[in-house]
This record gives structure tokens, C-alpha cells and sequence, in this order.
């Protein structure tokens, strides 16, 4: 875990990909994709049906590890809007059972925008303590924390070439990394990301073992 | 001989014989035979594969717009260029027979009416084939058709295009009766060759035409470098040739062409027009020089295998070859690049890069004279292809399971298939073959009442035509000087580019400017000292036939009196110090050496057998020397050498090459290699697992595309036994690692090891020494001793100045 000050509040930046906010006993997680395989399924792309149940168990054993009070998704939870009705009995049920534990703040994403599940109510963004959390990174002027790019750094170390996913982190904006086991990412450097951090940024690689922190320049 | 009047006046007003295997193929096409006819390039042989057909549709008068030939070259160019040229001949002739092409690139519209009319000789590729027989009145268009002809037939055997085809023509076997015509310039004469495309009896036709090429080796009075594959050391020799005469360069890689046609450029006082071909150039920068050559514009093309294969270029006078040839029939291919026609012989020079590569070089002269080529045997088909040939049957008609039994086991490469394991793919096509049932509503293949198989719905037929074909880039990303397209670059190198670095490509020198999507930006500039890019794969491993040639004439003194001084003083010398390799033991040369005042163990395997399996040798040896306690620091290896360095003195040997364990420890590996990860990828989508494209689908962010990796590992946990994973395990075994010829290998040599421990370096160990930090075992443990070793340090150590 990487200890961080945004906003004068301590967050944790932990090595699963996930941000924890000890005041608040806030876990934010970001695009977990569930059910990107049985969207793809549709095309004729069997991919294997087993990404919602491998991503859900993985949030599951990491809730388990932090004092939680309030789980913020953020964005694009299901691949598509019809995601939740695609789950299957198991997964399902860590599904709910998280929903009944803790209390569930699900703000949508490009993917899941209408998205229509009973007994949750979804958000387009959430607002604590002065800092916004929403799926895109917004025009407001507060503190922003975001996900939607699936931030990935590109590190040549020793001729061996290593693409994990990443945090980046400024003084006012934090986007987090992809959630769910069937994200791709989008390498940090790409132009799109100059636009949004145009302050100084730090980087945060995760291995799920270890997160370090990376200089580029 | 000829009967027909129309074509015996026309050779008679052209003054024209036939060759004997051209009266031959005319001869034994009449009486219903199949063929294969071996004959060298420029030998009238595509021509000769057209006759039958000409002479039938000239008595006939067929309607002309009856498909009566179907010509299939492995190659879009060479199609154009066969078409041309019959076109030209057909006029000649004055005869009325219809004639086109279809690949890829031809027009959505002239396909269309191409179905509905086809021509009377129809000239198409490999994957436009596939498409075709995709058809649904697939058997309604090739109902008329008397003849295939398959060009480059050497080219295809053994590879998943390869595969592809003989799958679709099993299947066209059984619409009608047609009679093949196969073709290869070099070609073994042995049952696989035979069988592989033509189920049926075939009668091979060999042209009593010999050319007998004539092959020196460039470079010899010159100090031909220790290691590396440059060829710099020889520029002035080349340039004394290609300045006489039109001439084709051929190397072995992408990164080796790019240089050579930079310092040729560089030296070309003259200005000699030369260019650059190869597969990651833009396809119409490509077009350019191929009709430049074929106008005769140009005096050299460097090239990498891109020009192989036939496209007629009859004013090359001279083939050059860079590096090593690495097999025998592949040179032999290349050389007949030279003297396209009768006349003269072929004429090429050989320019060895380092000194094991001169062996080699004068190894496959040797052969060529003796007449002694690689035999083809061929490997297991492909799981992955079937998958997608299924498909392309459903896409055309119902699938009765037991006709598709029956066509797949009468495929050659697919001979020896158990129905279970079809059985398990058309599961997969079906909805996934998960033992989660949780696809049923999506199904590919739907089951009709009879039992038999259907395709579930038009888009897939969409999907199919889409993304038929069997060849699988890397992550490319297109490269661009402000609106025109220059070719395409793997995303890997890109990303280690910042802006404002330099790199070669296409042999300009280009400035990186930016990354957009899937484009590079780049600017023309001056810059002395450009980054080259290395390209992923291209590592081709010696043929064991040339290995073994190799060590005969290491062990044949008197083949020793042509060879060059230095060449014999390295060899005396290695006898003198340690010993010669043969091939019937393993020599281990065993020695010290110091870096940086740390003393390691260097242990040397000759072993002749070829990249692959020298790189699998050192994984697993590596492992093995670990469980002993001892540190393996690093290993490097060669086509010929696998050379392993270690903290300690390894005490017995053979417990090294316990045969036993083997096996298991390969499996290990393999799962967690790069070379595992990159065969799932391309099983996924040859399988239609992924789809390189689909109809209607917005193109997605990068992010948004779905990643082989993932779904490996996630089907690693919940699935291991899925048919993708036995699949790539397959795949895996069969085309890099050569387990096979590794098992073969150990077995020979297990009891027969040949320890030598040396004081210092040997003779033969320094073209390795040389090359040690290119590759590197594990990083981590590598960083504490990272070792630089320096040419003339080493040298003098061993004792040659």
C-alpha cells in the first residue's frame, strides 16, 4: 500500500488496484467489466464465461482485508447494460451478498449508462468530503477522482519489457486503473492523458504484490 | 506430340519446341493423371501447367462463362503476373477463353458478378479460395471444373496456409472430379510432398533440365568478423558486383536489410538505383519496386523473403545472399532468382557474417552440388485452421458429422485426427465447449433436425469472410509522413521511442513524432546515427540436413584446403586446444573465466541442431543445474552452440541429460513461455476465439480490445483442459520448439557425452563468448554479474591475436 495526501484527506493506494479512504472507510474500485465475455459471446466470441466470477471474488477477498463501510464502483461495472441480467447464479450472489454488506454506491459508466438492476440505485457521480467521484474526469473545479482510460505504464527494464496497470495521481485528480481480469489498458504516454493531467503527476504501477512508484521523465 | 492444331500452329509460327516435361505434362494430363512437376525457374514451367488446360477449352469451345481452371498461387503478386502473362499468351494464340483474378483485392462488385459468371480460368490465392468454397452454391460453381493448379507447392507444405488448403480441396474433391497440377521449382521427391495436396495417385514429372548454379563465397580474402551479422566488412565486394550487374540481395531479416541498404547507400558513388523490399513495407511501396524491376528500372533490391517467391524478372543477373543460407532448398529458391531462362546458369555469391556462418555457407555449396535437398515430412494438422474451416463449411451447406468424418481423415496432414477430438472442436464452434454451459442462447452452430449441423445466423457468414486466413501479425501500428502511408512497425518499438528519436524504416530516416490510435507520425530528417528496429519472429533455424553437412565438413580435413587461412588456423587450432565436434557425441567444453574479477564457469554444448532447440536446451538445463544447487548465471546459444555459465563447477554431467524427466520439465517451461503465451494468442484467433474484425463494429480503443493474456490466464484457472489449450500446446511443440527433433536428439547422444575441460576459452567457443550479453537467462541474478565482453580481450586470452 502507497500512503497518499489528496485533498488534505489520507488515501491508500493498494497494490490490487483499489483506493482506500481510511476516514471514510471508502474502497473505490473502477471499470470491472463484468461480463465482457458473455457480451463478446454474442458476437460468436466464446471468450471463457468465468471473468465476473474471478473478478467478483478477487473485490470480495479484498473487502475482506480493510475495515469497509461504503463501496464506491466507479463506472462501468457491467460491460453493457444488460451485463446484470447475464450473471450467473454464483456470481450473482457475491454480487448481492456485497450489496447487502456494505453500502453500495454504484455510479455508471459509458458501458453500463442505463443500466437497471433491482434494488440498486445508481449514480451518475458522488460527491464526499469535497471530492467528486465520477466515471469521465469532469469540468469542475473540485478534486476528481476518475476511471474510464484503464491507465497502463510501459517500463523497459533489462530488456525485458513490463506493462502493468497504474494509478496517476496530481495534486487535484487521481485515475484509477482498471478493476475487472478481461481489461486491456491504454499506456500512460498516450496524448489523451496530457490533456487531463496538464500539473505535475506521479505513477503508481501495481503487480498485485507490490505498487511502486515510477518517475518517467 | 501436340495434337491439338491450333496450339502445334502457333509454336510452329512461333518457332517454338517443347521441352520434354512440358510434352510430358501434355501427355500424361490427357490420360487422366494427376502431376507434379519439379522443374527449375525459368524453365517454361507455369506455362507448362496452363497447356492442358488451353488445349482442352480449344477443342471445346466452352461457354465462356463456365469455370474450367483454377490456378491457386500462394502469393497476390504472383497471381497478377500468371494472369498477365496467360492473358498475353491466350491473345497470341487468338483463342476466345475468359480469364480473371480474385484475391482481396478485388472489387466487392466484379466479385459479385464473378459468382454469377465466373471466367474459364479463374487465377486466386489461397484465402480467396477458402472464401469461395464459403459460398452458399459453392458446388453449383465449381461443378464444371477439370483442372487446380497449385503453384510454389514447397512454399505451402507444412505451414497452417498450407493446411487451410488441402482441407478446401478435399472438400472440392467432392463436388467433382478434377485433376491436379502441382508445381515447385525444388522440391523432395518423397510421399509426403506427393500427398499433401493430391490424395489421389500423382505421377511426378522431373525436366531432364539441369542448372547447374554457380555459387562462390564473397568475402573469403577479407577478415570475416568473429560473430554479429553485419556484412559491412564485404561492402566494397558487394558493390564491385551489383555495379556489374543487376542484382537481388537477400537477407535473412527485416533489421539486416534496413542496414545493408544504408551503408550501400552510402557507398554508392555512382548512383546506382537501389531499393528495399520487405514485408513490413507498404504494400504499394512494394508494388513500386516490384514493377520497377520489372521495367528494368533498377540495378538492386535488397530483400528479405518477401521475394522469394516467382515473380519473373528475367534481367537478374546476380543473387546475393547475406548470412546464412540456413537450408538447402531455401537457398536453392533464392538463387534461382538469378537468370530467370535457359540460357546461363544461375550465378550467386554467398556473404558469410561471421565465421561459423563461412562453414555453413560452404556446407550448402557442397550439397547443391551433390544434389542432396531437405526431405519435406509432414507435421500434425492444425486444430486451429480446422476450426476455422468448419465454419466455412457451414457457411456453404449443412454439415452431416460423418461426411465431415470422413473428408477431414482423407486430408493428408489431418490423416491420423480421432473423431473425439473433432467432435471437441465442433463444441467450441457451437458455444465455446466450456463445461459452463452459459452460451447456449449464442450459439455459432446450431443443429437441425436431422442431426446435422447449420450456421446460426448471417452475421457469422460475415464474420467468417472477414477474418478467414491463417496469418497472424503482431501488434502493428501503421507508419505515416503526413498523409502517406509508409508501412508498419511492431507497437513494441514504438513504444520505446520518444519523441523526437530517430530510427530507420524504409530505409529513410524518420523522426518519431507522436502516437495517435494506431498511427505513428513521423518527418523526414538527417541523422547519422538512427535506432534500427528489431523485429519480433524471423528467427529461422538451420535444417538438420545443413547442420549435419556442417560438422562433416568441419571433420573433413581435405574439404579444408579451399577454405580460406584464418578459417583453417581457427579450426587447427580448436583441434590442437580442445577438440572437433562430430556428430556422433556431444562435445562439452568446459572452462573458466573471469569478469570483473569474478570467476564464473562457462559450459559449451555443440549440439548442431538449430535455434530452437538449442534455446529449449538452455531453458531446461538451466532448471536442471538450479536443483543441483548450483547458480546458472546465464545462457546464450546459436544454431550451433548452446553456451551456459554457472557459479560453481557442475560435478556429473549425465545428470544433466537424465532422458527420464525430460519431458515434464519442457512441459514446465513451455506454460510459463512467451512463446506459449504468443501461440495461444494465435490459435484464439485463427479459431474465431478473436476476431481480427467485425461487420458494424465501431473500431475500439485500445483499451477496449480484449488481450490473448487475459484470457489465457483465466482459462488456465478455471478450464485447463479446454480445446484451446491443447491446441496451443500442439502448436507450441510442433512449429518453434522442434521437440521432436530435441528428443531425437538427447536419445542419440545421452550415453555419448564428450567432456573437455579447458583452461581457457577455445578456439570454437569465441563467436559466442562474443554474443554472450545479447540474451540473458534471468535479469535479476544476471544484473550482479552483468557481464561486457570485449573482442580483443578475449582474444587475447585464447591466444589469437
Amino acid at each position: 500500500m502507497k500512503k497518499i495526501v489528496f485533498n488534505k484527506n489520507t488515501f491508500f493506494l493498494v497494490e490490487q488496484g483499489i483506493l482506500y479512504w481510511p476516514k471514510n472507510l471508502v474502497l473505490v474500485v473502477s471499470d470491472l467489466h463484468l461480463e465482457k465475455s458473455s457480451y463478446f459471446a454474442k458476437f460468436g466470441q466464446f471468450l471463457p464465461p468465468y471473468d465476473s466470477i474471478e473478478t467478483l471474488n478477487l473485490l470480495d477477498e479484498i473487502l475482506k482485508q480493510h475495515k469497509v463501510k461504503t463501496v464506491i464502483l466507479l463506472g462501468d461495472v457491467f460491460h453493457d447494460n444488460d451485463g446484470y441480467d447475464r450473471l450467473d447464479r454464483r456470481a450473482k450472489l457475491i454480487f448481492n451478498k456485497i450489496n447487502n454488506k456494505y453500502n453500495l454506491l454504484f455510479v455508471v459508466g459509458n458501458h453500463d449508462q442505463d443500466i437497471n438492476i433491482p434494488n440498486i440505485k445508481t449514480y451518475e457521480d458522488i460527491t464526499i468530503d469535497g471530492i467528486n467521484f465520477s466515471h469521465k474526469p469532469s469540468n469542475l473545479n473540485s478534486h476528481q477522482v476518475f476511471g474510464h482510460f484503464h491507465p497502463k505504464i510501459l517500463l523497459k527494464l533489462n530488456g525485458k519489457r513490463i506493462f502493468k496497470k497504474c494509478f496517476i495521481v496530481s495534486s487535484t485528480k487521481i485515475c484509477m486503473p482498471a478493476f475487472g481480469v478481461f481489461t486491456g489498458g491504454l499506456n500512460v504516454e498516450s496524448d489523451i492523458f496530457k490533456k487531463i493531467f496538464k500539473q505535475n503527476k506521479e505513477y503508481f504501477l501495481i503487480d498485485n504484490s507490490h505498487i511502486y512508484q515510477i518517475n518517467l521523465n | 506430340m501436340v495434337e491439338n492444331k491450333i496450339i502445334s500452329n502457333w509454336l510452329k509460327k512461333k518457332n517454338w519446341n517443347l521441352y520434354e516435361h512440358q510434352k510430358k505434362i501434355i501427355h500424361d494430363i490427357s490420360k487422366g493423371s494427376n502431376v507434379l512437376l519439379i522443374s527449375p525457374t525459368g524453365t517454361g514451367k507455369t506455362l507448362s501447367a496452363f497447356f492442358p488446360s488451353i488445349i482442352d477449352l480449344s477443342n471445346k469451345s466452352l461457354n465462356l462463362n463456365i469455370l474450367h481452371t483454377l490456378y491457386i498461387s500462394p502469393l497476390k503478386s504472383l497471381t497478377y503476373n500468371i494472369e498477365k502473362n496467360i492473358i498475353d499468351t491466350i491473345k497470341d494464340i487468338s483463342l476466345n477463353i475468359s480469364i480473371a483474378s480474385r484475391t482481396g483485392d478485388t472489387s466487392f462488385e466484379k466479385k459479385k458478378k464473378q459468382l454469377l459468371n465466373p471466367p474459364n480460368i479463374l487465377m486466386t490465392t489461397i484465402e480467396s479460395f477458402a472464401i469461395l468454397m464459403s459460398e452458399k452454391n459453392s458446388n453449383n460453381f465449381f461443378r464444371n471444373l477439370k483442372f487446380v493448379i497449385i503453384d510454389e507447392i514447397h512454399s505451402l507444405i507444412n505451414t497452417k496456409r498450407g493446411e487451410l488448403l488441402t482441407l478446401n480441396l478435399t472438400r472440392l474433391n467432392n463436388f467433382n472430379i478434377n485433376q491436379k497440377i502441382l508445381l515447385s521449382a525444388t522440391i523432395s521427391e518423397n510421399i509426403d510432398s506427393k500427398k499433401y495436396f493430391c490424395s489421389e495417385n500423382i505421377k511426378i514429372i522431373k525436366s531432364n533440365i539441369k542448372k547447374q548454379p554457380v555459387i562462390k563465397i564473397l568475402g573469403e580474402h577479407l577478415n570475416i568478423p568473429w560473430s554479429g551479422h553485419n556484412a559491412t566488412f564485404a561492402i566494397k565486394d558487394i558493390y564491385k558486383i551489383i555495379k556489374k550487374n543487376v542484382s537481388i540481395i537477400y537477407v535473412n531479416t527485416r533489421a539486416q536489410a534496413e542496414l545493408l541498404f544504408q551503408s550501400l547507400w552510402a557507398f554508392n558513388s555512382e548512383n546506382l538505383k537501389i531499393a528495399l523490399h520487405h514485408g513490413s513495407l507498404e504494400k504499394k511501396i512494394r508494388m513500386n519496386v516490384e514493377s520497377k524491376m520489372i521495367n528494368n528500372e533498377l540495378d538492386c533490391v535488397i530483400a528479405t523473403s518477401s521475394l522469394e517467391l516467382g515473380i519473373d524478372w528475367s534481367n537478374i543477373k546476380v543473387v546475393i545472399q547475406i548470412g546464412a543460407p540456413k537450408g538447402i532448398t531455401r537457398l536453392l529458391q533464392r538463387i534461382g532468382r538469378s537468370n530467370h531462362n535457359l540460357k546461363s546458369n544461375s550465378v550467386a555469391y554467398l556473404v558469410p557474417t561471421n565465421r561459423f556462418e563461412f562453414l555453413e555457407c560452404k556446407a550448402a555449396i557442397t550439397a547443391i552440388k551433390k544434389n542432396e535437398i531437405e526431405e519435406i515430412s509432414t507435421t500434425y494438422g492444425s486444430m486451429d485452421v480446422l476450426a476455422q474451416h468448419i465454419i466455412g463449411i457451414a457457411c456453404s451447406s449443412e454439415i452431416n458429422i460423418n461426411k465431415l468424418y470422413d473428408e477431414i481423415l482423407s486430408t493428408w496432414p489431418y490423416r491420423k485426427y480421432k473423431k473425439e477430438k473433432i467432435q471437441k472442436i465442433i463444441s467450441f464452434l457451437e458455444n465455446g465447449g466450456y463445461s459452463l454451459e452459459k452460451y447456449d442462447q449464442f450459439k455459432k452452430l446450431k443443429k437441425t433436425k436431422n442431426g446435422n449441423y447449420i450456421i446460426s445466423s448471417e452475421k457469422f457468414i460475415r464474420q467468417y469472410k472477414m477474418n478467414v486466413g491463417t496469418i497472424i501479425e503482431g501488434q502493428m501500428l501503421e507508419v505515416k509522413l503526413r498523409n502517406k502511408k509508409l508501412g508498419k512497425i511492431e507497437e513494441w518499438f514504438v513504444q520505446k521511442l520518444e519523441s523526437g528519436d530517430t530510427f530507420i524504416f524504409g530505409g529513410e530516416v524518420l523522426k518519431f513524432n507522436s502516437i495517435n490510435m494506431n498511427i505513428v507520425k513521423v518527418e523526414k530528417i538527417k541523422d547519422k546515427r538512427p535506432k534500427i528496429p528489431s523485429y519480433a519472429g524471423g528467427k529461422m533455424p538451420i535444417s538438420t540436413k545443413l547442420a549435419d553437412k556442417v560438422i562433416n565438413i568441419i571433420n573433413n580435413e581435405k574439404e579444408w584446403q579451399t577454405f580460406p587461412k584464418l578459417i583453417i588456423e581457427w579450426l587447427k587450432l580448436q583441434k590442437k586446444r580442445s577438440k572437433l565436434p562430430t556428430s556422433n557425441e556431444l562435445l562439452i567444453e568446459f572452462f573458466p573465466y573471469k569478469e570483473k574479477k569474478i570467476k564464473q564457469y562457462y559450459y559449451l554444448f555443440y549440439t548442431f541442431q538449430g535455434y530452437n532447440v538449442n534455446n529449449t536446451l538452455g531453458f531446461v538445463l538451466s532448471n536442471r543445474i538450479r536443483k543441483l544447487g548450483i547458480k546458472p548465471l546465464g545462457f546464450v546459444c546459436t544454431d550451433y552452440v548452446l553456451a551456459i555459465w554457472v557459479d560453481k563447477e557442475i560435478e556429473n554431467l549425465d545428470l544433466l541429460f537424465e532422458l527420464n524427466s525430460f519431458k515434464n520439465s519442457i512441459n514446465k517451461w513451455l506454460e510459463n513461455s512467451s512463446l506459449y503465451k504468443r501461440n495461444f494468442n494465435k490459435v484464439a484467433i485463427i479459431s474465431g476465439l478473436i476476431n481480427k474484425g467485425f461487420p458494424n463494429q465501431p473500431k475500439r480503443l485500445n483499451q477496449m480490445s480484449i488481450n490473448s493474456e487475459l484470457i489465457l490466464k483465466v482459462l488456465n484457472k478455471y478450464e485447463k483442459k479446454h480445446i484451446l489449450i491443447e491446441a496451443t500446446i500442439e502448436e507450441s511443440k510442433k512449429d518453434l520448439i522442434e521437440l521432436n527433433r530435441l528428443e531425437i536428439y538427447l536419445k542419440k547422444i545421452s550415453s555419448k557425452i564428450k567432456l573437455k575441460k579447458l583452461k581457457k576459452p577455445s578456439p570454437l567457443s569465441i563467436p559466442l563468448m562474443l554474443q554472450i550479453n545479447n540474451e540473458v537467462f534471468d535479469h535479476r541474478i544476471v544484473d550482479e554479474y552483468y557481464l561486457k565482453t570485449f573482442e580483443n580481450d578475449l582474444l587475447n586470452e585464447v591466444g589469437i591475436s
